[in-house]
């Protein structure tokens, strides 16, 4: 418990306050847009969710607290996935929304909801299955911050497809790493379960998206939106969604 | 001078047909636009396997089965019966499902002869068979043969693999450059082709069981007759010993099952389900002699009794038939500070009020009518047997198209089909490009 009540602290301390400040300064760049102002903001982004992630390691390794254990993890990861994606996806006043959205959420979860967490099943106690679910939190922040980066953009840059690209990537990583983690511990290749079922649906409609986007189609768009908004459902709502199932021992990422 | 033609284009010799409904047909199910269909509807299957629940693998216990179906029917109340009848507790085995998988499998044995046959004709340099994503076509002054010649000489320093060729009264260049690239695609397709299949197959020939072991026990497989399973002692840690004995007893494979951690066999797999509760009993008599046991059910008394408990059966009685005792041992899940705990009573003859009674976390000795029973709880584990051939070529059909994927990311095949004809004292052009990059290289040449 020394880290939750002494490091801990101090580390989310900072975080909170780099949110802050880089959510004034987004308001102050809202009513004078400035290129500076911009980079700053981001910058501010970048050390809030390098701080959560560091702390969120921290508790890992010198708590033994397994990871990606409720939302909580998830949205730290996507927060950074998000980060990483936006300069390539976007410019201006739509590169900035998303990250620090999200990253502001990670944090309220990591503050508020974390105590809440369920008990870790074994073979969520591993470190294949928290790679596979960082891989599917950084592509999901990903496929948002390509979206939303290029906002009624169309036909999209060069840059917009890399994005999408590096997105639909990592979470395609973390499927396969998935799979290999549902066949370690139960002997198939998939397990079924609602959350990990809907962000597939998601990433699906991603990559149709994103090959009828370049193959002209202007309903790719939809079904990109379409996807990510599937794949929401599937982070926030697997929970209540598992509620109705028998026999399902935990939801996975 | 060069200048854009507003004449109707001559047609070029490539794959690029206008032609008839077969060709059409070909044109689209071998499109981007006719996968990404696919893809969308796969993610419809994946979309109601998220919303509504998914039975288990179907193993050989089917009643099991049977009974999580009717469970999860009922939870949806009077629309269950109709889900349950569309296959949608069960989307794995479903007519959607499979019928995606199929259609995946017809388009990308569609998909690999086109791109096979792309990539010969690339590696003899014929540019016939390209994905026409540019297209543009000039008219000049000069002489046809002069004009294709100083574009083949500007391809080539930019890397391309050129050739001309005659046809009547036109000239063609045929130009690629990393030409081999157009495997990585004929990979890709036929690794997602392995893959579908394998899935298609997988339904056919998986088989899985659970296998709930307890110390000293063996069990008998059903998804492999004459195969049993049994568990062995010194555990490390999360990991039990587990050996795989066949028909006659002799031991197949052994070694340790854990989380992450499977035995693999032949043609079974064990892995670590979850662990279940057990209380593992002994009894003495007063000059520490054992006293037989006999659990409820069980024809025979042993000197020692493994006792399972779950939700489902929290509660145990046995027997010491010897000396006239019957013990009742009863499961609290959330006993203290949420960690389980049992309840012991010990009834002599036919007594209805208890000799003895108490309870215990881990372990315990209890002492009644001269009698002392050892009670020693713990978790043990709860395996899964798979047999599943078709995970061979999902897992190399999944890994081809991975890496093929990738890497045609990077790297991708060029060509450029150009036509040229005279008219006169001026040259017609026509050409198409895969891409970009290749249309800036015939623009700028033909400046």
């Amino acid at each position: 418990m020394g880290l939750m009540a002494n490091a801990g602290t101090v580390i989310l301390g900072i975080a909170y306050a780099a949110l802050l400040a880089g959510g004034g300064l987004w308001l102050a760049e809202y009513a004078r847009p400035t290129v500076r102002a911009q980079a700053v903001v981001r910058a501010l982004a970048w050390v809030a969710a390098a701080l959560i992630t560091a702390y969120l390691l921290a508790e890992a390794v010198f708590q033994r607290r397994p990871l990606f254990v409720g939302v909580a993890d998830f949205l730290a990861a996507g927060a950074v996935g998000m980060l990483v994606v936006t300069p390539f996806a976007g410019r201006g006043k739509a590169s900035l929304v998303g990250p620090l959205v999200l990253a502001l959420a990670a944090l309220t979860h990591v503050l508020t909801a974390r105590p809440a967490s369920p008990p870790a099943a074994l073979a969520q106690q591993t470190l294949l299955y928290a790679l596979q679910a960082a891989l599917h939190a950084l592509g999901v922040g990903a496929c948002i911050a390509a979206l939303v980066g290029s906002l009624g953009e169309f036909p999209v840059r060069e840059g917009r497809h890399l994005a999408d690209g590096v997105g639909i990537a990592a979470m395609g990583a973390g499927f396969a790493l998935s799979s290999a983690w549902a066949w370690l511990n139960w002997g198939v290749a998939w397990r079924n379960d609602p959350r990990l079922n809907l962000l597939a649906a998601g990433w699906l409609c991603v990559v149709a998206g994103h090959v009828l986007r370049r193959d002209g189609a202007r309903w790719g768009l939809a079904a990109q939106w379409l996807g990510v908004a599937v794949m929401l459902v599937g982070v926030f709502a697997a929970d209540l969604i598992a509620a109705g199932w028998p026999g399902l021992a935990f939801v996975a990422w | 001078m060069a200048a854009q033609s507003e004449q109707p284009a001559a047609p070029m010799p490539t794959d690029d047909r206008a032609g008839g409904g077969w060709e059409r047909v070909w044109d689209f199910l071998t499109s981007a636009r006719c996968a990404a269909i696919l893809t969308l509807l796969t993610a419809l299957a994946f979309f109601i396997a998220g919303i509504f629940p998914q039975a288990p693998a179907a193993g050989a216990d089917s009643t099991a089965q049977l009974r999580w179906l009717a469970e999860a029917a009922a939870r949806w109340g009077a629309l269950g019966p109709a889900l349950r009848g569309l296959g949608l507790f069960q989307i794995a085995a479903s007519p959607l499902w499979r019928g995606v998988l199929g259609l995946w499998v017809f388009v990308l044995l569609l998909h690999a002869a086109q791109e096979l046959r792309r990539a010969l004709r690339y590696a003899k340099a014929d540019a016939t068979a390209l994905p026409p994503r540019a297209r543009g076509q000039w008219l000049a002054d000069g002489d046809a043969a002069r004009v294709l010649g100083a574009l083949d000489g500007a391809l080539s320093q930019a890397g391309y693999c050129t050739r001309t060729e005659r046809s009547g009264d036109r000239l063609h260049l045929h130009a690629v450059r990393t030409g081999w690239a157009a495997w990585l695609r004929l990979g890709a397709a036929v690794g997602l082709l392995l893959a579908a299949v394998a899935l298609l197959l997988s339904g056919l020939s998986s088989r899985s069981e659970e296998v709930a072991l307890g110390p000293g026990e063996t069990v008998a497989l059903t998804v492999r007759a004459g195969w049993s399973v049994a568990l062995g002692d010194g555990a490390e840690g999360s990991l039990w010993p587990v050996a795989v004995l066949g028909p006659e007893g002799e031991p197949l494979s052994q070694g340790f099952v854990g989380p992450q951690r499977p035995l693999w066999t032949a043609s079974l797999t064990l892995h670590m389900a979850r662990s279940s509760l057990g209380v593992v009993v002994s009894a003495t008599d007063g000059q520490g002699k054992p006293v037989s046991l006999q659990a409820a059910g069980e024809s025979s008394a042993a000197g020692m009794l493994f006792l399972r408990f779950d939700e489902d059966q929290p509660e145990q009685y046995f027997a010491a038939p010897d000396v006239g005792d019957t013990i009742r041992l009863a499961l609290n899940p959330t006993a203290e500070n949420g960690t389980p705990a049992f309840a012991f009573q010990v009834f002599h003859g036919m007594d209805i009020q208890p000799a003895h009674e108490g309870t215990f976390a881990d372990e315990t000795t209890t002492t009644s009518n001269g009698i002392t029973y050892r009670f020693a709880a713990g978790q043990y584990p709860v395996l899964v047997a798979a047999t599943d051939i078709s995970r061979y070529p999902l897992w190399a059909g999944t890994a081809i198209a991975m890496v093929c994927i990738v890497a045609s990311a990077w790297v991708s095949a060029r060509a450029a089909l150009v036509q040229a004809a005279q008219v006169d004292n001026r040259v017609a052009v026509q050409y198409l490009a895969t891409d970009a990059e290749t249309e800036a290289a015939i623009r700028k040449a033909l400046g």
